[in-house]
């Protein structure tokens, strides 16, 4: 009857194997997520940071952009 | 899975002196009076598992999770307390120790045992009678913790929160900054500037080309690199201090723009908030209950813990039953818990807010530190500035106050920021900018230079915000995709979880409670209005109509049911390292049907698993003890003295085979205790076969019987019923033996004979047992041999025999 029952562990590594097959998803959102998971660091304030970083991030390549144009 | 090969105890709490059970992986039944110390073994399996014992803690022992009442308080200073358990597996084998400074070690440090430890820490291997109704009467949301924590979904419900809180944060970071107002203060800017909005390189390249067009330029512009080159080609550095206050006053301008559109939110989100709080503020009472919370918390978990043993209110001394003590404060809890939320929910909505007025505030006091407010020129917009900036700082008053505070906080109609004077501001500094700009009617040049210079600053810093708004929405919209794919793992693993353990709960509890009609049992999942799950609730169908909680309908005998099939079901689906489990005095409340059934439950459905089965009913420890003979489980008291602490009751083979050993190596140290221990018992079974009479006791009173009192009764039986008997031993002469001068109080004296002394003394023993014993067919002449015709007792094989008067 065990069989069936899928551990607390299993749901989360599940989720993060499947996670970049996520419809509509922003890859690189996702990118940041996983390597904070995969690092054992996923904390609110981690994922904060890391979200900020890539606003940052985003932000310089298109100030890089424009300035090819 | 580990079975227990043997487990030793020393020094841990009633036990003093080694304590060993010898189990070779056989499930055991022991039998001990309240205080014989029986729970000291699961007080030692609780630490050995996980380093500390629950019902020691206390809010004063809180920190050493109960290691400061684990040590028996005879044991020195020097000596260690420890628990030594050999499993079925060796490689396994460990010995815990604690000393004196409470500092715990464990022998086995393989990574086998490392890893075997660290998977045990979520496997449910004791229940005890405290503990059995925990989950059932466990506020909806704990038990959804509990759950949680036991089938290691903790994590799962953290990522969960991760995702969600991620999400609600982009957006309310999103709605604070209000993209959309920022970006229509830029494109007015372009539109002023370039008459026309750009939304694109392309509309700002056109636009620009025709704003230079009178200039008759050789150049075109098709990248942001032209424009700087064009702006170079026409700026003239004398006309850079003009250039600067236009900007002012543009900057001033767009500033204002994005506030006015700001303001609609703000007093929106005012309005709801104060909503809000007056709603809350209706029952003032409601809100001092709040701080009740705290205390009512504690009061459950003292009970929860069994710091108070019977069943009593620890703060009125009322008297009241446990179970609906706890189920009474779960509901006050929840009901608090709820206005808590609410209380919470408000203040989400006031940091929102918070959020809102910082950033506009912040916009304003930038303006205000501009160099062109230091003179009097512009005191009058200055001044108006100023004003804008009070009415913000007035909501951010009232956001302060307290929900207990004496006065309400302002209602939205007070707190009013009059957009009138700040649509007149920007129009006044559009004007001003214009007029600048103008007073070199003449100069075209300068014209389209500042035209153009503030339409590019403008559409850049469109360009950021529209950059950021993208970006943040992408991020909002993962995260909301996140959070809505992994709350459909969560919920179809955890359906798939409450399925089986339903049955597993409803199937033991049929079985403990036959013909009821109470069935279909199962955990249901409580969501709340957003569909988020936040508790579990027990439900069960009586006569056919679903009930819950069981609190309401059930009595104590099948609550408890309930809380051993709970436990039952959690060992069957999450111990996957241990094949063994403990149940310390778990049928109290039981009456003799239940405790039938349980027996037959456990010995039908649980005869993989070895068990340790610890109970001080008597009664109960009979009905056991006749099920499970012949079924290879042991069977043993539990007994208490101060001197030794928790020890064994042994059998006489036990005692016989440690005398001889102890003549073996010459060592007397308790041999005289032991020799009369044995003495008694052997004399109680002689007595009991050739009926000797001592006077009437009840019960268990009745096993206490000491030795001089069962060799008179046996002398006077032999006087009066056999001769030959009378003359082969000499039972008065055993009486006379400084051991048998003794009573009761001095159970445990030392001795002072010889080891010499005492051999002889044996050799009387033994020789007098022999008398009575037959080495043959291994029974003692019993009464059941009698010969009527010959007028013999005999033993069972016939070789032993003694005349015996009728």
């Amino acid at each position: 009857m065990n069989d069936k029952i899928k551990t607390g562990k299993e749901v989360i590594d599940e989720f993060f194997t499947g996670i970049m097959d996520i419809k509509g998803i922003d890859k690189k959102t996702v990118e940041k997520l996983m390597a904070i998971y995969n690092e054992g660091k996923l904390t609110d304030i981690n994922i904060q940071n890391a979200m900020g970083q890539l606003l940052q991030e985003e932000l310089s390549m298109a100030e890089e952009k424009d300035g090819k144009n | 899975m580990a079975k227990i090969k043997s487990i030793q105890v020393s020094g841990i709490r009633g036990v003093k002196d080694p304590l060993q059970l010898n189990l070779n992986n056989k499930s055991i039944l022991i039998f001990g009076e309240n205080g014989s110390g029986k729970s000291s073994l699961t007080d030692a399996i609780e630490w050995y598992y996980l380093d500390g014992v629950k019902h020691l803690v206390s809010e004063e022992t809180g920190s050493t999770k109960g290691r400061g009442s684990l040590r028996n308080l005879f044991i020195s200073a020097s000596e260690e307390a420890f628990v030594d358990i050999q499993y079925s597996d060796n490689k396994l084998n460990a010995i815990k120790t604690i000393d004196n400074s409470l500092k715990v070690s464990t022998s086995n440090t393989t990574d086998d045992f490392k890893k075997y430890f660290l998977a045990t820490q979520s496997e449910n291997l004791i229940l005890r009678y405290g503990d059995l109704v925990e989950f059932i009467i466990a506020s909806k949301t704990d038990k959804l913790k509990r759950l949680q924590n036991i089938i290691g979904f903790s994590d799962v419900a953290d990522i969960r929160d991760l995702l969600k809180k991620s999400a609600g944060r982009i957006a309310r970071n999103i709605k604070a900054a209000n993209y959309d107002n920022q970006i229509n203060a830029h494109q007015s800017v372009i539109l002023i500037n370039l008459g026309q909005n750009a939304y694109t390189d392309e509309q700002l390249f056109s636009g620009s080309n025709q704003l230079i067009k009178t200039l008759k330029l050789d150049k075109k512009i098709e990248s942001h690199e032209d424009i700087q080159i064009v702006l170079k080609e026409i700026e003239a550095k004398e006309d850079s201090a003009l250039i600067e206050q236009i900007s002012f006053f543009t900057k001033v301008g767009e500033n204002l723009t994005e506030i006015i559109g700001n303001i609609d939110n703000i007093q929106l989100s005012y309005g709801l908030y104060h909503k809000a709080y007056t709603e809350l503020r209706k029952d003032p009472g409601n809100i001092q209950k709040l701080q009740l919370l705290t205390l009512l918390k504690e009061g459950r978990s003292i009970l929860k813990n069994n710091v108070t043993k019977d069943d009593f209110c620890p703060l009125c001394q009322q008297e009241k039953s446990k179970i609906e003590l706890i189920t009474e404060l779960n509901k006050r809890i929840e009901d608090l818990e709820e206005l808590e939320k609410e209380k919470v929910k408000l203040g989400e909505m006031g940091q929102g807010l918070k959020d809102i007025l910082r950033v506009n505030i912040n916009m304003i006091d930038g303006l205000l530190k501009e160099k062109y407010f230091k003179g009097d020129t512009q005191s009058a917009l200055f001044g108006n500035i100023k004003i804008i900036k009070a009415s913000l700082n007035a909501f951010s008053v009232e956001l302060g106050k307290e929900l207990v505070a004496k006065d309400s906080i302002q209602s939205p109609d007070q707190l009013q920021i009059n957009k009138k004077d700040i649509s007149k501001s920007i129009k006044d500094v559009q004007e001003k900018a214009k007029a600048l700009t103008e007073a070199k009617n003449s100069n075209i040049k300068f014209q389209i230079y500042t035209k153009l210079f503030h339409a590019i600053t403008a559409y850049n810093q469109y360009q950021v915000i529209k950059n950021q708004l993208e970006t943040l929405t992408k991020q909002q919209i993962t995260f909301e995709l996140l959070f809505a794919d992994f709350i459909k793992r969560q919920e179809e693993a955890l359906n798939a979880f409450f399925k089986m353990f339903s049955s597993s709960i409803n199937d033991d509890y049929t079985s403990m409670n036959p013909d009821e009609k109470i069935e279909n049992i199962k955990l249901a999942p409580i969501k709340d209005k957003n569909d988020d799950l936040v508790g579990i609730t027990i439900e069960y169908e009586f006569f056919n109509k679903t009930k819950s909680p069981p609190t309401a309908y059930l009595s104590e005998s099948h609550i408890n049911c309930l809380g051993i099939s709970f436990f039952l079901a959690s060992v069957r689906a999450f111990n996957k390292q241990n094949e063994f489990l403990v149940l310390d005095d778990v049928i109290s409340s039981f009456d003799r049907n239940h405790r039938a059934r349980f027996v037959k439950l456990l010995t039908a459905k649980f005869n993989d698993y070895q068990i340790l089965l610890l109970t001080h009913e008597r009664g109960f420890f009979e009905l056991m003890a006749s099920d499970v003979k012949g079924k290879e489980w042991l069977i043993q008291d539990f007994k208490w003295s101060k001197e030794n602490g928790v020890r064994i009751e042994e059998d006489k083979a036990d005692i016989k085979g440690r005398i001889l050993k102890k003549f073996q190596s010459k060592d007397k140290e308790s041999l005289g205790n032991d020799i009369r221990v044995y003495t008694e018992k052997v004399m109680k079974e002689i007595a009991f076969n050739i009926e000797a009479q001592v006077s009437f006791r009840y019960n268990e009173i009745n096993e206490k019987r000491m030795a001089p009192e069962l060799l008179d009764a046996v002398h006077a039986r032999i006087s009066k019923k056999g001769d030959g008997l009378k003359d082969k031993v000499n039972i008065q002469k055993l009486k006379g033996m400084p051991m048998f001068v003794a009573n009761v109080t001095s159970h445990d004296n030392e001795f002072t004979e010889s080891i010499e002394d005492l051999a002889a003394i044996w050799k009387d023993i033994e020789g007098t047992i022999h008398a009575f014993y037959c080495m043959d067919c291994k029974k003692f002449i019993s009464i059941e041999y009698f010969d009527n015709v010959e007028n013999k007792i005999r033993c069972g094989c016939g070789k032993l025999t003694y005349d015996w008067k009728k």
